[in-house]
C-alpha cells in the first residue's frame, strides 16, 4: 500500500506539536519533551521513505 | 527448407562469391528495376507521418496494419493539384524503388488521386466523440496517483526501450519502489487484447498502487491500438490511477485522454507516479524539522525570558519589603526620642 497516509499522519502530528509549542503554555519540560516527540516522528517519516533497491517483477504476456 | 551448415559452407565454396553491401543492395536494385510487377503500380492507402524537406516529401502508406514509405519529388507535387495531408485516402500510381545507399524500398509516385477523408482517421473521429459524449475524458473522473507507492505496474513490451525508460525514470526518483512489468503487445492487430488484458490483471492486484501504460514514439499506425475502445475501457474502469506514457507529445492518443494523467514520453512517466525522494526530504521533511526546531527555540527564550521577569518582580517585592522596616523602624524612633524630649521638658 502506498505510504502516503502514514508520511500525512506523520506531518500532521508534527505541526501539532508546533502548535502546542507556539501555545507556550507549558514547563520547559513540557516543551523538550515535545521536541523529543518530534524529532521522532520526523525520523520514523524519514526512515518510512528508506528501503532497499526495489524488485523488478516481470510477467509474461 | 533450410540447408544445414555443412549444405551451406559447400554452397559457399562452389559459388565462391562475397559480396560487398553496396554490390548486394546494387543487384537488389536492378531486380525491382526490371521486375514488371514492381513497376506502374496503383496502391490505395491513407497517407500518414507526412514530413518533408526542400526537395520532397515523405510519407507513410497505411491500410491500418501495413505500411508502405513514400517518397515525392517537390518537382512532380506541384504539377499534381492536390494538398496532400495526414489521414487523407488517396490512390497512389508509381514505381517501386530500391534505394542502394540505405537499402530500403519505397514508392515513388508519379500520380496521386485523392479518394477521401481516410477511414481510419474518420473512424477515430467517430470513437472520440462518443467517449467525450461519455464523459470519458472529463477531469472529475481522474484520480490522483500515490505520491509515494511501494508498488507501480508497468503495461509495456518487455524487450521495448519503453521499459527502460520507465524504469530509470521511476527509480531515479524514488529507488525502493517495486516495479511490475506485464509484457504485452503493444502494436500489431493483437495489441489492443493484449494491452487492455494487462491493465486488467494490474488492476486486480490490490498491491499495485498505480499503472502506467506506454510504448516509444511511432507511426499513427503503430500508436494505434492505443486509440482502441478497449483500452479506452479498461483504463477508465481500472480502480488503480493509470498514467498513459505513450510516443512523444504530438502523439495525442485516446489511452491519454482517457488515463488519470497523460505523460508526454516514458522517460517523464516517472513524475506522475511517484515524488522525488531526495528532494522531498530535503525540501519539505529538512523544512519541517527546521521549523519545529526554530518553534522549540522560540519557546524557550521566551520560557527564559519570562523567567527572568518573575525572578526579577520578585527581588524588587523584597526590596520593597526591606525599605518599609526602614521606615517603620525609623519613625519608631523618632516617637521614642519625642517621647523622651517631652518627658525631659516636664520633669525639668
Amino acid at each position: 500500500m502506498a505510504k502516503d497516509t502514514d508520511i500525512a499522519d506523520a506531518f500532521d502530528q508534527v505541526n501539532e506539536i508546533i502548535d502546542q509549542l507556539e501555545a507556550s503554555d507549558l514547563s520547559l519540560d513540557e516543551g523538550e519533551t515535545l521536541l523529543a516527540d518530534g524529532h521522532e516522528q520526523i525520523a520514523a517519516l524519514r526512515e518510512c521513505l528508506d528501503g532497499e533497491q526495489g524488485e523488478i517483477i516481470e510477467l509474461e504476456d | 527448407m533450410e540447408n544445414s551448415p555443412d549444405e551451406r559452407s559447400e554452397t559457399l565454396s562452389t559459388t565462391d562469391e562475397v559480396l560487398s553491401v553496396q554490390q548486394l543492395n546494387q543487384r537488389i536494385s536492378d531486380v525491382v528495376d526490371t521486375s514488371e510487377p514492381l513497376q506502374d503500380v496503383r496502391c490505395y492507402g491513407e497517407v500518414t507521418n507526412l514530413g518533408g524537406s526542400n526537395a520532397a516529401l515523405y510519407f507513410t502508406l497505411t491500410d491500418g496494419t501495413h505500411e508502405l514509405p513514400c517518397m515525392l519529388w517537390r518537382s512532380r507535387y506541384r504539377n499534381m493539384d492536390i494538398d496532400l495531408e495526414d489521414d487523407l485516402e488517396v490512390v497512389v500510381h508509381g514505381d517501386i524503388d530500391y534505394w542502394v545507399e540505405g537499402g530500403k524500398l519505397d514508392i515513388k509516385p508519379w500520380r496521386i488521386t485523392v479518394v477521401g477523408e481516410g477511414e481510419q482517421a474518420a473512424a477515430l473521429e467517430r470513437l472520440i466523440s462518443e467517449l467525450e459524449q461519455r464523459g470519458w475524458f472529463d477531469d472529475e473522473h481522474k484520480k490522483d496517483p500515490p505520491r509515494f507507492p511501494d508498488r507501480v505496474g508497468v503495461v509495456t513490451s518487455l524487450q521495448g526501450d519503453a521499459r527502460y525508460d520507465i524504469q530509470d525514470s521511476v527509480h531515479s526518483r524514488n529507488p525502493t519502489i517495486d516495479l511490475m512489468i506485464k509484457d504485452t503487445s503493444v502494436q500489431g492487430p493483437n495489441a489492443p487484447t493484449s494491452l487492455a488484458n494487462g491493465i486488467h490483471h494490474l488492476d486486480r492486484n490490490q498491491d499495485v498502487d498505480s499503472i502506467i501504460v506506454g510504448r516509444g514514439g511511432g507511426s499513427d499506425t503503430d500508436l494505434m491500438a492505443f486509440n482502441h475502445e478497449a483500452v479506452a475501457e479498461a483504463i477508465f474502469t481500472a480502480n488503480t490511477p493509470v498514467v498513459a506514457a505513450v510516443g512523444h507529445a504530438e502523439d495525442r492518443t485516446i489511452a491519454g485522454r482517457v488515463a488519470d494523467r497523460n505523460a508526454i514520453t516514458p522517460t517523464d512517466a516517472g513524475e506522475f507516479v511517484t515524488a522525488d525522494v531526495e528532494q522531498f526530504l530535503s525540501g519539505e521533511v529538512d523544512g519541517l524539522e527546521e521549523e519545529l526546531e526554530a518553534v522549540y527555540e522560540s519557546f524557550r527564550r521566551e520560557f527564559e525570558h519570562e523567567q527572568e521577569l518573575s525572578t526579577a518582580v520578585e527581588e524588587a517585592r523584597a526590596h520593597d519589603g526591606v525599605q518599609t522596616i526602614y521606615y517603620k523602624a525609623a519613625i519608631a524612633g523618632l516617637l521614642i526620642l519625642l517621647g523622651i524630649v517631652v518627658i525631659l521638658w516636664l520633669v525639668v
